[in-house]
């Protein structure tokens, strides 16, 4: 907590740490965006859950969207995945415009997302293999590139000798292990993350986060829902989005935006 | 296509007393709709065989001689609605009787003379579908020469007919409405079964299955569930009608409207059929409503 105070920040911008005055913009120039938010608001019923979002993220980017429970961040991610459809305003997603997006499309956007929900989702009655191989399984891809695919990563996230496990038979730290492991499997070009260490004990978080910069560093996007201090303290973060009732904060009106220089609503930077 | 046989037998497996109860459902649907259709075939049958013409039998005075035969023909085909006439001397009929009396094993040759009379066998056209008008026949055809006596074989079958005809058309209705019934109860369970698949659904959606991904299964879980449930259904049903016939004593299947047979190829067909296309629609409704 008191590195994330610390003033003296550093931006990380595919791994190239500069001092931070004056110098981000630069930086943000040289990637193109892959998902674009413009004015955007979710409504459910007569309250706000997202208002007026505008932000963009940039290929490759780690990025860190923060806030009080309730204060929109899973609801931003259901959008760019269109598990719940905008209120109003524009989302642009890997070139997709999802407002014009066909159902039959659909697939085709989420295929190239991998998601870890923050209740993980998975499948009750079929194994952890099964709940991996489906998403494999869902593109067409063939038996013998599923089974090598999902071994990898069962092994990558330690869960190999619960291949059989059904879900409910795991704790909760192994169930978010089987649910990264779901998320990557398909070599997503964005990895979207509701609260991905959450249910993990120090040194599972550790592995799972470690895990996920490998994806960073060969370019994958990385947008990660989370309160969780000390995992954005680890990881460090290309930008930092945080959010209070449904709104991007305003510079100097949190804790995050005191951390770091401000270029608008977001914070760029890496606690050094 | 093996990847989703595949995950439909997984499905149903994982699913057991779901999968037995919409199978159950269906095979109940189809024994309550099969035993109507049983009764119906048989009905209808029943009325085919009245509606092939009716069969009336002329017995000859003892005056009469084979002589007499052509102008008697004639006098009778002079008469409306007559199909056919076939003559049935004494001798023949006797004959006739002997072996049909062989396996109860009656003898008739301390008979002496031979009783019974030249015989007429009149068959009326199915134009003559009332009583009335058979009853109109017989008693014109009574008042010809050398004609002693009509018999009215099917007399008792006629007494049948109007009652016949009655369930006939309430199998039909009554048939209808299980049908119906049957239709949206199957089709009902299998919709209870889907939602408690709606979060395995939703899961596969969000991970990027195409609609066909995620409903091919189901359909084919369905239709596999409604094959079996169609199948259980009839061989119930087969079995009844077994137990049914057996209980009927062997000389009463000689009365035609004892001579119940089970349900005819197609018809099976057309109810294993619909079993599938009961699984199926409870699919189909289950995914357009999710």
């Amino acid at each position: 907590m008191a590195a994330l105070l610390d003033n003296t920040c550093h931006i990380s911008v595919n791994s190239t740490y500069v001092n931070v005055e004056g110098r981000t913009e630069k930086f943000m120039e040289r990637k193109r965006s892959i998902i674009q938010l413009f004015d955007v608001s979710k409504q459910y019923g007569a309250g706000y859950a997202l208002k007026n979002i505008t932000l963009s993220v940039k290929v490759g980017d780690l990025v860190f969207i923060t806030g009080a429970s309730g204060a929109g961040k899973s609801t931003l991610l259901n959008l760019l995945y269109l598990a719940t459809p905008v209120t109003r305003g524009q989302i642009i997603v890997g070139g997709m415009n999802l407002a014009r997006l066909s159902p039959e499309k659909i697939p085709y956007l989420r295929r190239r997302i991998g998601v870890i929900f923050q209740d993980f989702k998975l499948i009750s009655h079929r194994s952890v293999f099964d709940n991996i191989s489906l998403v494999l399984e869902a593109a067409g891809q063939p038996p013998a590139v599923i089974k090598k695919k999902v071994e990898e990563v069962l092994e990558r996230t330690g869960m190999t000798e619960y291949m059989n496990a059904l879900p409910p038979s795991l704790s909760g730290g192994q169930q978010q292990k089987v649910a990264v492991a779901r998320a990557v499997v398909g070599d997503p070009d964005i990895i979207l993350a509701d609260e991905p260490t959450g249910s993990l004990d120090a040194c599972s978080a550790e592995v799972i986060t470690r895990y996920l910069m490998e994806y960073k560093e060969k370019g994958t996007t990385i947008l990660i829902a989370s309160h969780n201090t000390a995992l954005i303290n680890s990881t460090g973060f290309d930008v930092l989005y945080t959010l209070e009732a449904g709104q991007l904060a305003q510079p100097g009106e949190n804790i995050c935006a005191a951390m770091n220089p401000i270029m608008g609503n977001e914070t760029r930077g890496r606690v050094s | 296509m093996r990847s989703y046989v595949k995950r439909a037998l997984e499905n149903m497996a994982a699913n057991v007393f779901l999968t037995a109860t919409t199978l159950f459902t269906i095979a109940l649907s189809v024994l309550i709709a099969g035993a109507f259709f049983l009764f119906f075939e048989n009905a209808a049958r029943l009325a085919g065989d009245w509606n092939r013409g009716i069969r009336v039998m002329a017995y000859l005075d003892e005056r009469f001689t084979p002589r007499d035969l052509a102008g008697v023909t004639r006098d009778l085909r002079s008469i409306e609605g007559v199909k056919d006439i076939r003559f049935v001397s004494k001798e023949t009929a006797l004959e006739q009787l002997q072996k049909d009396l062989e396996s109860s094993g009656v003898t008739l040759s301390d008979l002496g003379e031979n009783p019974l009379p030249h015989t007429l066998e009149i068959l009326l056209s199915p134009s003559l579908d009332t009583l009335d008008a058979v009853e109109a026949f017989v008693e014109s055809a009574g008042q010809r020469a050398h004609v002693k006596e009509v018999v009215y074989g099917h007399g008792w079958v006629a007494a049948f007919l109007p009652m016949v005809n009655t369930l006939k058309t309430g199998a039909l209705v009554l048939g209808g409405l299980f049908v119906i019934t049957a239709l949206f109860v199957s089709a009902n369970t299998v919709r209870l079964a889907f939602y408690a698949k709606q979060e395995e659904i939703e899961i596969m959606r969000l991970v990027g299955a195409t609609e066909a991904f995620v409903n091919t299964p189901f359909y084919l879980e369905g239709i596999f569930q409604g094959f079996c449930g169609g199948s259980v259904g009839l061989v119930i049903l087969f079995f009844l009608f077994q137990g049914i016939r057996g209980a009927i004593p062997p000389e009463a299947s000689l009365v035609p409207l004892m001579d119940i047979q089970f349900l005819s190829f197609p018809m099976m067909a057309l109810i294993v059929g619909a079993g599938i296309f009961l699984g199926w629609l409870g699919c189909f409704i289950s995914l357009k409503s999710n």
